[in-house]
């Protein structure tokens, strides 16, 4: 449990500067707003919420982990959760269907895309691209490691 | 996979959260296993079957386990 302790507050520490970065790119970018090119009002709002988000999931896990730093008893309950074999296996099972109908989709969708607008056919494709590099790259490196 | 966890668990009195909490898995974990729709790493059956004292195919039946 000891070791948990101190990943935790590793966790604790890095997710604060996380916090406090993307609070000066946020406020950065609004003070600099003027030298940006002038985006639609749903790209704006999609950058704010996208923001927010990012600090309300920040701010929930530093919760949770402030918490568990205090508390030996929910410093285990962390634990088990984190470390739950099951909890695993439905993860790993949902991630890796989720890979193959991403990449079934992905293609579907840069074929269809092909016929009607040669944009998006590239953006789409691009996204497979990245997707099949990032699966082999993960892939290749697990072989080698277990 | 079939086990003797549910029974052995209500013969040591102890509800599926606390012996969770012993052999380091969540409630819903030992809920599945109980009821045969998750089967358990080796670690995980090595600890559940020391805690009762026994060995592991006396906990977990492996009759129904295909050969290759």
């Amino acid at each position: 449990m000891d070791k948990y302790k101190i990943k935790v507050e590793t966790r604790k520490n890095a997710l604060s500067l996380v916090a406090a970065a993307t609070i000066l790119i946020y406020v950065g970018l609004i003070f600099y707003r003027g030298g940006l090119p002038d985006l639609p009002s749903f790209i704006k709002g999609f950058h704010t919420g996208a923001f927010i988000g990012v600090e309300v999931v920040i701010t929930y896990f530093l919760v949770r982990y402030i918490k568990a730093s205090k508390n030996e008893a929910e410093l285990q309950k962390q634990f088990i959760e984190e470390n739950d074999e099951r909890s695993v296996t439905i993860l790993q099972s949902a991630g890796t269907l989720s890979v193959a109908i991403i990449l079934i989709s992905l293609g579907i969708a840069s074929v269809i895309a092909g016929f009607f607008n040669p944009m998006i056919f590239y953006t789409l494709l691009t996204c497979l691209l990245f997707v099949l590099i990032v699966f082999w790259a993960l892939w290749m490196y697990y072989a080698r490691k277990i | 996979m079939k086990t003797r966890i549910a029974e052995l668990r209500k013969q040591h009195r102890l509800s599926q959260e606390e012996l969770g909490q012993i052999v380091g898995v969540t409630r819903q974990t030992i809920t599945s296993l109980e009821r045969g729709k998750y089967t358990a790493s080796l670690i995980l059956a090595y600890k559940i079957s020391s805690f009762f004292g026994l060995a592991i195919e006396d906990v977990f039946d492996f009759s129904e386990v295909e050969e290759i």
